[in-house]
């Protein structure tokens, strides 16, 4: 049964239909062994209709096709029931032709050993900690979007993914991941091995001073930072209040020397595909050009409420980053820390929470390696600090980019992934508890 | 249901474990934002899990096809998985001794939340958005998220345990921002498990007019010094505080180093039971069992029966979360900590309902200090990953002074490590209030519903940070 044709001939006006067939495995591991092996088989369908503007949209999983059918009805049904919205005004007409996207299908990924990975990673990481912890995934997708406007597009993509955080003591810790669409370029040895050096350098850490830190941040500390960024792009997050951009396109919102693009078609791109929930060709987006925010991210009824143009980000309900990628400077990361006087050098942050998504209030918590610098040199390991800042203020003074860019992605901190070098942002804000 | 989990039980017999979670879930929501019905859905969601243990390795299989070959295929799967696991499986798993149990439960809906319609469900929220709207207060953002869900469950395992439940979830998302001299946001979560009736129960349209009044004023409101002083604590900052700084250190999973990739460790270790953590008045409880709440259930995901645990006896640390994993590994039983929050995700060791228990102060009584400040609401918090170095700063908070609340002050924030916080108590009122929330955890990330809460506290002579 082909659900476009049967969702209209039941009175949809628009429909859209993503379809997704999924085979994943994970292994995790603790303190140095698995501690669960996990694979899904799963099939969904992300169902979106529209019924004289009033819109409905649902997952479904694990249903027959009679059983969907029926489930297609009752969304229908909710529309026609809803009111309609104000933000709705249609979907993208197709067809469109779609110019492949590099290396994000691998059909080795299926047969790539798991626990040799598993292991490879542990015992780069244990040359240097006492124990890890982290999880390996692999995944194949079949993804498929029909839609009432002339869309039928499909495409595979693989993912492999090791994320490991290497101990010594509890408080001596390293993070490092390795995120590839192909087995050629992953490298989950090397994510271990970085993650052991981080927790060797973190030796005997000491509490913190509270004060003003020039900071250089590793990727995945200012990773966790700039995918807020690319959150708080998106017409969705700004018109519901989750967002410090409103108002500031053509506007200068960070240093000049800053270039955040959002690529959908990046080879290998850990979040890359051919084309977005509507079925448009996914591009290349300057969010960010020479400091000015330049646009926001757009599905086809946000760019028209804003009179331009689709950045094919869509979701349909809310819009998404797709990989959001700083432009890497012409400093090498150890000049860039060399040029520092007094500061610290934080490797990962995480539970970044705001206080007003309006004006870009918020604090975040360094973990991993965090390391004092002292002219130009790294002198010791500290710890229980907060970065307690402003976001709008810390892009404004980030004041150097290393030249070389790295892939981040882990757990609900940073995903999708931010691709980004190393970044020295002036006079930031660190807290320590007062008692 | 049944017949099939019995069916796939039986396809992992061959194994030294296997059990089977089947869930069917059925439910609705909306998204209203300024007015505007952003998109209603109807959720369909059925899928199943099956665990097996094959020497000392965990495998999991999840699929949502129930047809014969792909349920024999998700077994096989996951014996292979545990199988290729176990060459690097260091500690084999073992799980504590635990008496099977059948039995089945229900919650009960005065309302049934299936008998109300989506125009019913959207009137709700239409008319609550006009209330704030009459205010004429300047709202740049009116946000709000319903959803309605009734989840079926069946558990089985090898060793005869097989429980059914149904459990009907109501839940609410709101932010709201206003502006005045600058904006201020509020986001608040209600959520119960139950009918529809919950929903007139929260009493939304008195209680968000008069937050957002509230919120128009806070920008004009002065600073407080950072100072020595007391610190009141509404329920809601008890709650968050018992959550992020005792109910995630307890759990036993944390402890042993399991989930230390992503969500952390803890502080807390082996030998911490029977240590001092807090004033001798603290007492803080998980309870699963709390009648409607949001994090409500009677058995656990790996069919172990729920119960209080008390993980702060007088100011003691007294009980961890424990799943049977875990149990095993401390020498103890499990005491029904397994959670997970679908079908396709593992069950791990979750939080239900963590609270400070009641004592004897008045809020009078509370309040009656020299010099102080109370903290009603929040926005901003954080905590490292061993749950001991948090932050909360304060969002509607009111200085003391004589043992009056006077005037309002903007953002007082208590930056302070655990055993700061727990040893400067002080006083425990008499009131009772549950807040709730979506707990994140796990890898994939899995967010499960949550109460937290309980009566307002007094924190002495701490710093205001």
């Amino acid at each position: 049964m082909n659900l476009v044709s049967f969702a209209t001939k039941n009175g949809a006006d628009d429909v859209a239909i993503e379809t997704i067939k999924q085979k994943s495995s994970q292994i995790k591991f603790a303190n140095g062994s698995v501690s669960v092996g996990q694979n899904w088989l799963v099939t969904r369908h992300n169902v979106f209709v529209s019924v004289k503007n009033a819109t409905a949209s649902s997952t479904f999983r694990g249903l027959t096709e009679e059983q969907l059918a029926d489930a297609v009805k009752s969304l229908i049904l909710a529309a026609k029931k809803s009111k309609p919205s104000n933000e709705y005004s249609g979907l993208a007409k197709g067809p469109f032709k779609y110019k492949k996207v590099n290396a994000i299908y691998d059909k080795n990924v299926d047969a790539y050993d798991s626990a040799d990975a598993v292991k490879t990673s542990l015992d780069a990481a244990g040359e240097n900690s006492k124990t890890s912890a982290g999880f390996f995934y692999k995944e194949l997708s079949e993804r498929c979007v029909e839609t009432s406007c002339g869309i039928d597009a499909e495409e595979k993509i693989t993912k492999l993914q090791l994320s490991i955080r290497a101990f010594n003591e509890q408080n001596e810790s390293g993070h490092a991941v390795s995120c590839s669409c192909m087995v050629k370029g992953f490298d989950p040895e090397n994510a271990g091995r970085r993650a052991g050096e981080t927790a060797k350098m973190a030796k005997n850490p000491v509490n913190g001073t509270p004060g003003k830190y020039n900071v250089v941040f590793a990727p995945m500390a200012i990773g966790n930072l700039l995918s807020r960024v690319g959150e708080f792009s998106t017409t969705f997050n700004i018109d519901s209040g989750f967002s410090c951009f409103g108002g500031k396109v053509g506007k200068q919102i960070a240093n000049k020397i800053v270039n955040i693009t959002d690529n959908g078609r990046l080879q290998n791109g850990f979040n890359s595909s051919h084309f977005d929930d509507e079925g448009v060709p996914t591009k290349i987006t300057n969010v960010i050009k020479n400091g000015v925010l330049k646009t926001y991210l757009h599905n086809t009824s946000s760019a028209k409420k804003h009179r331009t143009k689709t950045t094919a980000n869509a979701g349909i309900i809310a819009q998404r980053y797709n990989n959001l990628i700083l432009e890497p400077g012409k400093i090498t990361m150890e000049k860039l820390l060399a040029g520092v006087d007094n500061g610290l050098y934080v490797t990962n942050v995480w539970y970044t929470r705001f206080q007003s998504y309006y004006t870009g209030v918020f604090s975040t918590i360094p973990r991993d390696g965090i390391f004092v610098i002292k002219n130009g040199s790294i002198v010791g390991s500290v710890n229980n600090i907060r970065i307690t800042e402003n976001l709008m203020d810390m892009l404004k003074n980030i004041s150097n980019i290393s030249n070389i860019t790295e892939c981040v992605q882990w757990w609900e901190e940073i995903s999708p992934p931010v691709y980004t070098p190393y970044v020295l942002i002036k006079d930031v804000n660190v807290t320590l508890p007062t008692m | 249901m049944n017949d099939i989990a019995e069916k796939v039980v039986s396809m992992a017999s061959g194994c030294e474990y296997a059990d089977v979670r089947i869930e069917n879930v059925t439910g609705d929501s909306i998204i209203l934002k300024n007015g505007d019905p952003i998109t209603v859905g109807v959720t369909r969601n059925t899928g199943m899990c099956v665990r097996v243990v094959v020497k000392g390795s965990l495998g999991i299989s999840f699929t949502n096809d129930f047809s014969n070959k792909a349920m024999k295929e998700a077994v096989d799967r996951a014996i292979k998985l545990a199988k290729s696991s176990a060459k690097i499986v260091k500690n084999p798993l073992r799980m504590s001794k635990e008496t099977p149990v059948k039995d089945k439960f229900y919650v009960s809906e005065e309302k049934k939340l299936s008998n109300v319609t989506i125009e019913e469900k959207m009137e709700e929220l239409v008319f609550l958005d006009k209330v704030l709207v009459s205010t004429n207060l300047n709202f740049p953002t009116r946000f709000f998220d319903l959803s309605t869900e009734c989840r079926e469950k069946y558990y089985c395992n090898s060793e005869g345990s097989r429980i059914y439940s149904y459990v009907p979830r109501v839940s609410l998302f709101c932010l709201v921002a206003v502006k005045s001299t600058d904006v201020e946001q509020r986001m608040e979560h209600f959520g119960n498990t139950g009918g529809w009736e919950f929903f007139r129960k929260w009493d939304l349209d008195n209680k968000l007019v008069e937050e957002a009044k509230i919120l128009a004023k806070i920008p004009s409101m002065p600073s407080m010094k950072k100072e020595r002083m007391n610190i009141v604590l509404s329920p809601e900052l008890v709650g968050i505080a018992s959550h992020e700084s005792c109910g995630h250190p307890y759990e036993a999973d944390r402890i042993l180093g399991r989930e230390a990739a992503n969500a952390g460790g803890s502080f807390v270790t082996k030998k911490s039971i029977g240590t001092r953590i807090g004033s001798n008045i603290v007492n803080l409880v998980d309870d699963p069992t709390v009648k409607n709440s949001f994090g409500f259930y009677l058995y656990d995901d790996e069919g172990v029966k729920a119960r209080k645990r008390y993980l702060i006896k007088n100011g003691m640390i007294n009980e961890l979360l424990q799943n049977r994993e875990t149990a095993a590994e401390f020498g103890t039983k499990s005491n029904a900590s397994s959670r997970a929050n679908s079908w396709a995700a593992e069950p791990i060791v979750r939080m239900a309902n963590t609270f400070v228990e009641p004592g004897d102060h008045t809020f009078d009584e509370i309040i009656d200090v020299k010099k102080g400040v109370y903290i009603k609401s929040y926005m901003e918090w954080n905590i490292d990953d061993k749950r001991f170095n948090q932050r909360y700063v304060g969002l509607e908070a009111y200085e003391i002074k004589n043992g009056s609340l006077e005037g309002l002050v903007k953002r007082p924030a208590l930056e302070i490590t655990t055993p700061a916080f727990w040893s400067a108590v002080d006083a425990v009122g008499k009131d009772f209030e549950l807040t709730v929330g979506n707990c994140g955890k796990g890898e994939p990330m899995q967010g499960i519903p949550v109460g937290f809460g309980g009566p307002h506290i007094r924190l002495r002579n701490v710093m205001l940070g």
